[in-house]
């Protein structure tokens, strides 16, 4: 009959223990205390009575032969290098990531060309609309400032250019800073409208400087010199659509590749 | 002069080291029945044991420049241990109906494997026990159910247990407390397993 036992902490760590003691992996120390526990114990003796059968039922459980050589094969240890259809893709592949790779980095360049070329507002506009899109939208929601409607690309401008030339054109910089004349922002619409007409391709960009015209943009990327020297717009629009394609091409490769 | 009986497992890992599949070969002839057994008690399913064992020779013949010494029979049963949770797992991602836990179907019976001369009450209630038992088995997390079958089924010490499922010893002891519980437990349910439920109930 299964006493109750007088110390029930003891007896819950001594349970805990049984399964160890059981298999003979306790430290001589936690050994002696069970075995000392143990005569006092009917619960606890029921359960290593309990535990060796349930080992001896394991251990009796039978053994399956083999049911067949699992010797290795040299065409199964080979298997790595002869996949049958997968070489052309893989050459394929490598040309287009060879082409993205090449397009993005001539982007890069062209575009930190017409950046550090001192150019028109006109070229700065340009080419943050297309060549940098997301650099774009990240300064179009810093100027939310003075909302206004209209000229798309054009705002961008206002982050590039006073970096660049905002000494000279001190005066257009602190007239347009204020919410501006309207028959000014008009003006400047068209012919900002003109200059982003070769980037329109990059979607994304456009739509960034569409939520983001600040009127005070508009007259400053007017003042400045829009017909300036080296035009890289049309180069940088070109190969961001074309480091787009290639991306595009690479990525619907990869994922066909990993379907098969 | 050990060589003329039997090449020690050591001199078979150097010499699979230099490449020699046949040496690799006397070593899975060595352990496929340990590595394919502890497959199926993992898996509960013959098929997909067959599949983890051979995966798991495979995996080993590609890791052995890894081997750094130590017990090949530990070694592989590791890399089988971990064949078979894939195996799992990738069986449990193709669908609930191929789960095995608590199936029945014709693949499970064929585990439990008569013994030769054994009378027929003994050998019926064996093949009862040891069907009761695998099922058991399969109802215990992955982890508990490993070192369970290692301390138990392979006779391993909790140390070796330890390597084997790359845990400490405290771990393998906690799993292997609450494995036996939870085994304990739903095998005291089974009212079909006559003689194992007197003796767990003492």
């Amino acid at each position: 009959m299964p006493l109750i036992p007088l110390f029930p902490r003891r007896h819950a760590r001594i349970r805990e223990m049984l399964d160890a003691f059981v298999d003979g992996e306790l430290s001589p120390s936690a050994k002696a205390r069970v075995e000392a526990h143990l005569p006092s114990c009917a619960p606890c003796r029921d359960a290593v009575a309990a535990t060796r059968a349930l080992k001896a039922s394991l251990a009796a459980l039978p053994e399956a032969p083999a049911p067949r050589s699992f010797r290795l094969t040299p065409a199964m240890v080979a298997r790595p290098s002869p996949r049958p259809a997968k070489p052309a893709a893989p050459a394929f592949l490598v040309a287009a990531r060879f082409a993205a790779a090449t397009s993005v980095a001539a982007l890069a360049i062209v575009g930190t060309l017409s950046l550090t070329s001192g150019g028109g507002a006109g070229d700065g506009a340009t080419m943050s609309a297309s060549g940098l899109p997301e650099s774009a939208s990240l300064k179009v929601t810093d100027t939310t400032g003075g909302g206004y409607d209209g000229a798309g690309v054009a705002s961008t401008a206002q982050d590039t250019v006073p970096a660049i030339a905002s000494p000279p054109n001190g005066g257009g910089v602190s007239g347009a800073g204020v919410p501006s004349p309207e028959p000014m922002a008009g003006a400047a619409t068209p012919s900002a409208d003109r200059q982003a007409g070769p980037a329109d391709d990059s979607a994304n960009a456009t739509r960034a400087g569409e939520e983001q015209p600040p009127a005070g943009s508009l007259a400053l990327a007017y003042d400045a010199p829009a017909d300036d020297g080296d035009d890289y717009g049309p180069w940088v629009a070109a190969l961001g659509g074309l480091s787009v394609l290639t991306i595009a091409m690479v990525t619907l490769l990869e994922i066909r590749r990993r379907r098969t | 002069m050990t060589d003329a009986l039997e090449p020690s497992d050591e001199h078979l890992v150097s010499l699979s080291k230099d490449g020699s599949l046949d040496a690799f070969n006397s070593l899975v002839e060595r352990y496929q029945a340990a590595v394919y057994n502890l497959c199926l008690r993992l898996i509960g399913e013959r098929t997909a044991a067959e599949d983890a064992t051979q995966e798991a020779f495979l995996s080993a013949y590609r890791s052995i420049s890894r081997f750094e010494g130590g017990n090949v029979r530990s070694w592989l049963l590791r890399i089988a241990a971990n064949q078979s949770k894939d195996e799992l797992r990738r069986r449990l991602r193709r669908g609930p109906h191929d789960s095995l836990s608590t199936s029945a179907g014709p693949d499970d019976a064929p585990i439990d494997l008569p013994d030769a001369g054994e009378t027929g009450g003994d050998y019926v209630e064996r093949m009862a026990v040891g069907h009761g038992i695998q099922q058991a088995l399969l109802q215990l997390p992955f982890e508990q159910r490993q070192a369970v079958l290692l301390s138990d089924l392979h006779g391993y010490h909790y140390e070796e247990i330890a390597r084997i499922a790359g845990s400490s010893i405290g771990t393998v002891k906690s799993r292997i407390h609450r494995g036996r519980e939870r085994l304990r437990a739903i095998l005291s349910e089974q009212p079909e397993l006559f003689g194992l439920k007197r003796r767990l109930e003492g």
